[in-house]
């Protein structure tokens, strides 16, 4: 029962993209289709498992004080991972669409936060759903917005035309502009969601904080 | 935190609040007053764009303006407000919209145009007052990068002939290699291809100095922003002619004018005080010049507009006076 | 916990973490090593197939340098079918552009190709992009890829020859006879003079390419 709630926390209510907003230069910079949201969205959930289970692994052995350096080198040799094996086996279009951002999944906050937050703390089991849960939960905010901006910019998803009269592109969607348009207008319909669920509670909605020492996610705003 | 007395603040109603240098004096103008005067200001480059485009301009103005109204009334019935197309400000940006766009754009652009300004650049802020960018340029900006072909290329100018159609697309004014495409006199009369609003220099110049006369904008930003351009342009020309066209050229080609006295002095987005207006014009200068000349788009006076009202309230904040009789406090006390 | 840091054993555990580390990721390079450069190679040839005719060989690995132009040779059963020439031009609005022109072996244009630019997108952009598009309807149908998209500017090149020194083509606008896409007539000119050069390039050597290769 757990397990199953470690998986879902990163689908919905702790959705690093729509509600911590963790990750946002790969959700903003390469989202310009689904295609490419989803292979960024999977490479990052590759190496969130791969990371998450070692590191649980290892969560006893490492000395305390330079677990960091550790948990960064792991992180680094699965990014290096992913990296080789996108250029061997991956279509070489996605792997050029995507260039940078995948050596930079290293730096990703999402990665190193649940290597700190829970895989240093929890079971290698728990790990991986929580590692799914939240790879997973970036992959669909990337391919949710990646797909959007498809759709309202040519009228495709996936690189396949739906509206087949739409002849001129919206460029502004497929560029940066549109990214950052698409992604506060989403961010402002959650907001609007949660402020209206609760005001039928009869509560206050307060939007999570994002300084470091609000933030939840890892122990780092803290030592 | 712990033992202060805390007593309720009462703010005031931000959609009232007014914020100058103090001491302060009632005017006698209300939102719509203004509105009717930039509308007349704006007569005689409508009037221009008439004579030079015909009914195709006429058929773009009032796609944009009918647009936009729908567009605010729309969007009061689902957020619950009281209608303020009466006000007038929707019809300006609709009308101020359809002066940044060009003659054969086709009705959908308008539309789109209209929706992006009101519901992108005005209401999703809260409506008038709170908007940071022009509206009108925001519209201009989001189909520029979305549309770039269909927003640069111009229909050529048949003056008199109402009821000519034939689109044909002409040379732009502002090309990036420095070319000189049309006359002086022709820039400024307003007989080249170009938005419906930015063709006729004349018209522009009537309409400002009549915002001027009425004291609606302040002089300093259209002062600042023209003469910026004018002496960058007119260096860079000078040093590298092959590069830029001469000062007057620039100042008399694209959508500078328009921008100087309707863009840049809207009332929403630009710094309230004197010096704070002549570092405003300054800044809008200096970015288009250095888009026109060196940069990716031939036009740069949106952009520069735009950059200009993000950096709005920080101007404010940095030019602002003392109240009157206000005594600094001394470091050692405070 | 004591606060004395231990630090060969700090040292000691980095190491061996990173040394592991190491030991993967020398094991996965190792397995991915002829997988990527068989798709570096891939790569190439797959643009060089959209140019030239139908090859056997490996052009990537067969190319001869004239002047500014790079000449992949393209051969079936040892005979030569076609050359694919490519260029970088820096007279782009925004930078390089570099043009992939393929040659039938009397000097004739077959396809042009833009492999890399960074135009303004939606202006200059349209001169350099052949879009493959899948439609809905098209999958459903059924519709099988065809060919290369067409792109009327790129096109415009197909048959023309070129003859050792002439003067170069250029766009209407400088009084040519080259078509440009309105808003884009830089990047058309840097277009049609990379085209220009591979092939009075072509022309040049077109001896020499022939008969030390043959």
């Amino acid at each position: 029962m757990s397990l199953l709630k470690e998986f879902t926390k990163g689908l919905a209510k702790e959705n690093p993209v729509f509600v911590l907003l963790l990750g946002m230069c790969p959700t903003l910079a390469v989202t310009n289709n689904a295609i490419n949201g989803l292979g960024m969205g999977v490479a990052t959930l590759c190496v969130l498992i791969g990371s998450n289970t070692v590191i649980s692994m290892i969560r006893n052995v490492v000395p305390k004080k330079v677990r960091i350096p550790c948990y960064i080198v792991v992180i680094a040799s699965f990014v290096t991972i992913v990296d080789l094996l996108m250029q061997a086996y991956a279509p070489r279009s996605l792997y050029e669409a995507l260039g940078i951002f995948i050596p930079l999944i290293v730096v990703n906050c999402i990665v190193l936060g649940r290597a700190e937050a829970f895989a240093s703390k929890n079971g290698v089991i728990a790990s991986i759903c929580d590692a799914l849960g939240m790879g997973l939960g970036f992959t669909l905010a990337l391919v949710v917005l990646g797909g959007s901006r498809e759709l309202l910019a040519s009228g495709s998803l996936f690189q396949v035309k739906l509206i087949e009269g739409w002849s001129q592109d919206f460029m502004l969607m497929g560029q940066a502009p549109g990214a950052f348009i698409l992604l506060g207008i989403f961010l402002g319909i959650i907001n609007w969601r949660n402020i209206r669920k609760a005001k039928k509670e009869g509560r206050s909605y307060t939007p999570p904080g994002l300084s470091c020492s609000t933030c939840n996610l890892c122990d780092l705003g803290k030592d | 935190m712990s033992d202060v007395e805390t007593t309720t603040i009462q703010l005031p109603d931000a959609t009232k609040l007014v914020v100058s240098n103090s001491p302060h004096i009632r005017g006698g103008e209300t939102i719509s007053k203004i509105m009717v005067h930039v509308l007349v200001a704006l007569a005689p480059a409508v009037a221009a764009a008439l004579w030079f485009f015909g009914l195709a301009a006429l058929q773009v103005m009032v796609l944009c303006t009918v647009g936009c109204i729908v567009v605010e009334e729309i969007w009061n019935k689902c957020a619950k407000r009281a209608p303020t197309w009466k006000d007038g400000s929707a019809a300006l940006t609709g009308l101020l919209l359809a002066m940044n766009l060009s003659a054969g754009a086709p009705w959908w652009i308008c539309i789109l145009g209209a929706l992006l300004a009101i519901g992108l650049g005005k209401q999703i802020f809260g409506g008038l007052g709170f908007n940071p960018f022009n509206p009108a340029l925001v519209a201009r900006v989001a189909l520029l990068i979305g549309f770039p072909s269909l927003m640069t290329s111009w229909v050529v100018p048949q003056a008199g002939k109402f009821m000519a159609c034939d689109a044909l697309t002409g040379a732009t004014p502002l090309g990036a290699s420095g070319a000189v495409v049309a006359s002086n006199i022709d820039l400024f009369i307003g007989n080249v291809g170009g938005c419906l609003g930015e063709t006729s220099a004349l018209a522009l110049i009537i309409g400002g100095v009549y915002l001027l006369i009425k004291k609606l904008i302040k002089w300093q930003v259209p002062a600042a922003f023209i003469g910026t351009v004018a002496l960058i342009s007119a260096v860079v020309h000078h040093v590298n002619p092959d590069l830029t066209q001469p000062a007057l050229y620039h100042i008399l080609a694209g959508g500078l004018l328009i921008g100087a006295f309707f863009m840049a002095t809207d009332m929403v987005t630009s710094p309230m005080t004197a010096n704070g207006a002549l570092i405003f014009g300054f800044g809008c200068g200096l970015i288009t010049s250095v888009i026109r000349i060196w940069g990716g788009y031939p036009e740069g006076v949106s952009f520069s507009i735009l950059f200009m009202n993000a950096l709005t309230p920080l101007i404010d904040r940095s030019t602002i006076g003392k109240p009157f009789g206000y005594i600094r406090v001394k470091k050692e006390d405070a | 916990m004591s606060n004395q840091v231990n630090i060969p054993v700090l040292t000691i555990s980095l190491a061996l973490i990173a040394g592991l580390a190491a030991g993967l990721l020398g094991w996965v390079y190792l397995v991915t090593e002829a997988p990527i450069a068989a798709a570096l190679q891939e790569k190439t040839n797959a643009a060089l197939r959209d140019v030239l005719p139908a090859f056997d060989n490996q052009p990537g690995e067969e190319t001869v340098v004239a002047g500014d132009v790079t000449f992949y040779i393209g051969r079936n059963e040892g005979k030569i079918v076609g050359f694919a020439g490519e260029t970088i031009t820096p007279k782009g609005y925004n930078g390089n552009v570099t043009v992939l022109a393929g040659l039938l072996p009397d000097g004739t244009l077959t396809t042009v190709l833009v492999t890399q630019q960074a135009e303004t997108p939606g202006l200059g952009t349209v001169v350099c992009e052949r879009k493959r598009q899948k439609t809905l309807s098209g999958l459903i149908k059924g519709v099988k890829e065809t060919g290369l998209p067409p792109n009327a500017v790129l096109d415009q090149f197909d048959g023309k020859q070129a003859v050792a020194g002439q003067a170069p083509w250029a766009v209407k606008k400088d009084g040519g006879t080259l078509d440009a896409v309105t808003g884009a007539t830089i990047t058309s000119r840097a277009v049609g003079d990379a085209v220009f050069t591979i092939a009075e390039t072509f022309a040049q050597n077109s001896d020499q390419l022939l008969k030390e290769n043959n």
